[in-house]
């Protein structure tokens, strides 16, 4: 029986709002704790999925962290561009590079789009590495993982055809191939010779998929459609200016017990007594210099420099030095804050019930947005109520050769946005009981439904 | 005939309810009218109490003395969902002016309008509380969440299944106030239906436990009266609380029949 299989038993497992990805295996398969000691380090976060051991009587564990993030073979699913789908062939292409580099074996990895996992925070692919003596275990066939991926990826918008063919070819080149080291067997480097020698569309040679700017160096440009495969992009995504930023206010902030908020703009913040601190605390036993919150690589740490004291959790845990992370509570003496971040950094792990708004602003003065950002947000979606299927609408004017004969359009009414729907040509347009005739047009609100030519949709807008 | 019910509570471990309800009644012409909604307040200590109830106070008055000028000079369903749409955006435009300096005060805001003389039921929707329509054997989310998890199942990054843990559950991407302008509210307008129960809550009610546990206690046939509604309610609220929810709880249902 092949080991890996008995390992693929994953448990699900919940536990303070955090989800585990559980395996156990018996005591005597040991685990390499060399290699654990080593995968705790901060540099091996950038490949792999954070876990912990346990030991019981009989078994080891290990644990996956995987709360927040999305499995591949779901991610994949979702409708996305060429080139986003090769960054992320191009992550599992690093992170096989540096097994190799390092002294982790690859074998060792778990090679399924089940498992592996997506980061929509980081942008990135992250794998399970299982820290045991690698001779029992080999690792799933790659060129297999990526042809399962490649499976999944139904959503594509093929902006290179040949490219796509390309590569195509190059995964059924390992079809048939053993699985043993032979001469057809996969590397990580026959994958980045791929990248070198193929060129994709739109993607200027050298600076390569391998960079993160690639995606937005690609929208500048156009991005050439290939029109035999491509999805049209609605035809007016580039003409306007006015582009919808989502804007979080501050990537940390406290709050007091009251829930007022006081964002965290810059490091190191201080608190105290005193006046010209940050954040002003003006209670006599807080000390003028109470504490301090800095930064560091994107982690946060308090330094006490007070009499009375600060605590972290617990009005009996003094500290002098510590990590804090989203959701810890912070006692300057006996006065209450709570620390949060509210990008989603991996140390945001804890989850808070109160509620936030996240808000989103789009600038310059004119009330209608008129364009998704580039991350391909919808501004607004017509569901078609047979079958629940949606229509995403990404920009303004709206057309679509799927509810052919109108336009949704956005203009501004007094100080509001407003939207419209106009019939061009639809053989029939009712909204809401009213019959709309061609060359008219009524505004639309969110939740509204639409017959467009007998069949019902219901529009709703994303704010 | 309407019956209907609520329960509401602080909860385990907040101090004040900064959720607010309302449940009213009218008749127009022999043909009564019901009017139901529930906000849920966020902000800090008075802040969000104060949004809240602010919204409930302007809607309840404007179903006292707009609504019925409104029935009496005839207008239909679209008109009656602008009359309201303007109010809540009023009312937003005023508890902005209320939060300056940075001070977040806002609200989430979900009605439910059954007027059985012009046979609607118009469902007003802001934020993430939810309204949800309760059949025997299955039961259905009509509205949608305004919230950073919701947004995410609409575009497909993750399941309704992994949402249920998802961290962000506190993200909301709508509401009234809180610093919002130039938004939209969402308006669904149906026939009132008596085969249903409607229910609408605030996150903290439908958090810990599944749709199932709701139609399983609140199906109209099981909670055709008044009382039992109360009990099934109260029997939620407890059932949330045992599964260690910290937030503020609320939660109104309604059954029309004819």
């Amino acid at each position: 029986m092949n080991p890996i299989k008995s390992l693929l038993a994953f448990k699900t497992v919940y536990s303070e709002n955090k989800t585990y990805l559980v395996f156990s295996v018996g005591r005597k398969e040991a685990i390499n704790y060399t290699q654990v000691q080593t995968l705790e380090s901060e540099a091996y976060r950038e490949y792999f999925l954070p876990f912990q051991c346990t030991k019981t009587a009989n078994t080891n564990k290990i644990g996956y962290d995987i709360s927040g993030l999305t499995a591949l073979s779901e991610y994949l699913k979702t409708e996305m561009r060429q080139d986003q789908y090769f960054e992320i062939i191009s992550g599992i292409q690093k992170i096989f590079s540096f097994c190799q580099k390092s002294h982790f074996s690859y074998d060792n990895l778990i090679c399924d789009p089940k498992y592996m996992y997506y980061h929509n925070v980081l942008k990135k692919v992250m794998m399970i590495y299982i820290p045991l003596n690698n001779q029992h275990y080999v690792c799933d066939d790659v060129p297999k993982c990526l042809m399962k991926m490649h499976k999944c990826a139904k959503n594509l918008i093929i902006t290179d055809g040949n490219y796509m063919n390309n590569y195509e070819k190059y995964l059924a080149s390992f079809q048939g191939s053993s699985k043993k080291r032979g001469k057809n067997f996969f590397s990580p480097d026959s994958l980045l010779h791929f990248f070198n020698s193929n060129h994709m569309n739109g993607i200027e040679k050298g600076t390569g998929i391998n960079q993160s700017s690639a995606p937005e160096k690609a929208e500048n440009a156009g991005f050439p459609i290939n029109a035999q495969i491509a999805r049209p992009q609605p035809d007016d995504m580039e003409s306007s200016s006015n582009t919808v930023v989502r804007l979080r206010k501050a990537e940390a902030f406290l709050t007091d017990e009251s829930g007022n908020r006081y964002d965290i703009e810059n490091f190191p913040f201080s608190i105290g007594r005193n006046k010209k601190k940050d954040l002003v605390i003006e209670q006599p036993t807080v000390s003028g210099e109470h504490a301090v919150i800095s930064e560091m690589g994107g982690r946060y740490y308090i330094n006490d420099t007070s009499s009375n004291g600060t605590y972290l959790n617990d009005e009996n845990n003094r500290i002098t030095s510590e990590e804090i992370r989203n959701g810890d509570k912070l006692y300057f003496d006996r006065f209450c804050y709570t620390f949060y971040v509210t990008r989603n950094d991996g140390s945001d792990d804890e989850e808070s019930s109160r509620t936030v708004v996240v808000a989103r602003r789009h600038d310059g003065s004119s009330p209608a947005p008129a364009k998704a950002e580039s991350s391909g947000k919808a501004l607004a979606y017509l569901t078609k109520n047979s079958d629940n299927s949606m229509i995403r609408i990404m920009s303004f004017p709206f057309r679509s050769d799927d509810v052919a004969g109108m336009v949704i359009t956005c203009e501004a009414v007094g100080d509001r946005k407003g939207l419209f729907v106009e019939n061009i040509s639809c053989s029939s347009l009712d909204f809401e009981g009213l019959d709309i005739t061609a060359g008219s047009k009524a505004e639309l609100f969110s939740g509204c439904s639409l017959i467009i030519s007998g069949e019902k949709y219901t529009f709703n807008i994303e704010n | 005939m309407f019956e209907y019910s609520y329960a509401t509570t602080e909860g385990a471990v907040r101090k004040v309810n900064q959720d607010a309800l309302m449940i009213k009644t009218a008749r127009y012409k022999g043909r009564e009218i019901l009017f139901a909604a529930v906000c849920d307040g966020i902000g800090g200590l008075a802040d969000g109490e104060k949004a809240s109830s602010c919204v409930i106070g302007s809607v309840s008055d404007w179903f006292e003395n707009v609504y019925p000028s409104l029935l009496r000079s005839g207008s239909g369903a679209l008109d009656i969902r602008s009359s309201l749409d303007r109010r809540l955006h009023s009312i937003n435009n005023d508890i902005n002016k209320e939060s300056v300096n940075g001070k977040v005060m806002g609200t989430t805001f979900t009605s439910l309008l059954i007027d059985t003389y012009l046979d609607t039921a118009m469902i007003a929707h802001v934020g993430d509380t939810r309204l949800y329509k309760i059949y025997d054997h299955t039961a259905e989310v009509v509205t949608m969440d305004h919230s950073v998890v919701g947004e995410e199942i609409r575009r497909g990054i993750i399941t309704e299944e992994s949402a249920r843990f998802d961290k962000r559950q506190n993200q909301i991407t709508n509401c009234i106030g809180a610093g919002a302008r130039d938004r939209m509210y969402d308006y669904m307008l149906h026939k009132p239906e008596t085969e249903c129960v409607y229910l609408i809550c605030s996150d903290g009610f439908r958090r810990q436990i599944t749709k199932e546990e709701i139609c399983g206690i609140m199906s109209p046939s099981r909670a055709d009266d008044s009382e039992k509604m109360k009990a099934g309610l109260e029997y939620l609220m407890r059932l949330d609380i045992e599964r260690s929810e910290e937030d503020n709880i609320t939660a109104l249902a309604v059954k029309y029949s004819d």
